[in-house]
């Protein structure tokens, strides 16, 4: 992803309308969540100690309650088996808290709260 | 992220996807040499970023909001090009110039264009039509 895409756009003279969704539709969307699953594999390192436990990533450090539908909580789960392997099971909520993230970092956030 | 293209032995490796619209029709609807603006965009990115790809038609529809939010249906040529972020920072006026001239040439309401994620417009003001002068009289 282009990291200095506001200086681009000036530069061109153009306006940032949107920033296009990880995952969409069609042959080009199964490709993005495709690279959403990769990058949760590789966020995933096998827990210290003697009950090690899932993987998980270090920095999640919370555990909070998402409220969600069934529907949603169904395709997490059809999606997330679809994404793990033998050797490196995904979570449902693993998969939530990737999808969530990446949506996070394309939400311009005001520095300066009204 | 794994080196591929070492791996391959690629002797290239670009990850920012431009992609841009080529339209078929004006703001107002008429058809404009979608062929030539096809061309030239492929001459400006193969110039600057050393390739490109055009895709057949498709079809789309743009909301002209300057128009009142006229739907604009035609059927745009879509572009690919990969390239770097610092190789586009750097012929960023090359590729503005085509751009702009694009928008204004074929007369269009704005340029619209991808890079990775993020879709960017270049709009153009409406042009007020220009009233019909007045007849000169022959004075006798």
């Amino acid at each position: 992803m282009a990291k200095n895409i506001r200086r681009i756009a000036g530069r061109l003279g153009a306006k940032v309308v949107t920033r296009l969704p990880d995952v969409g539709g069609g042959a080009f969307g199964a490709a993005r969540l495709a690279a959403v699953v990769e990058t949760l594999r590789r966020r995933l390192v096998p827990g210290q100690g003697l009950r090690a436990g899932r993987p998980t990533d270090p920095s999640w450090i919370h555990h909070p309650k998402v409220p969600m539908s069934e529907a949603t909580e169904r395709l997490l789960t059809r999606l997330a088996e679809q994404a793990s392997t033998a050797g490196r099971k995904v979570s449902p909520m693993q998969l939530a808290a990737q999808i969530l993230e990446d949506a996070l970092t394309g939400i311009p956030v005001s520095k300066h709260p009204q | 992220m794994a080196d591929f293209a070492r791996a391959l032995g690629a002797s290239k490796s670009a990850s920012t996807l431009l992609v841009l619209f080529v339209p078929s029709k004006d703001r107002t609807d008429q058809s404009i040499d979608q062929a030539y603006w096809v061309n030239q965009a492929l001459t400006v990115l193969g110039t600057l970023f050393g390739g490109a790809t055009a895709f057949p038609q498709g079809r789309g529809v743009w909301r002209d909001d300057a128009q009142g939010g006229k739907l604009l249906f035609d059927e745009p040529v879509v572009i690919q090009c990969y390239t770097g972020e610092q190789t586009l920072e750097r012929q960023a006026s090359g590729l503005r110039d085509f751009l702009h001239r694009m928008g204004r040439e074929a007369r269009q309401g704005a340029v619209g264009f991808v890079i990775d994620r993020d879709y960017l417009e270049i709009a153009f003001p409406l042009k007020e039509p220009t009233p019909p002068q007045p007849k000169h009289k022959k004075r006798r």
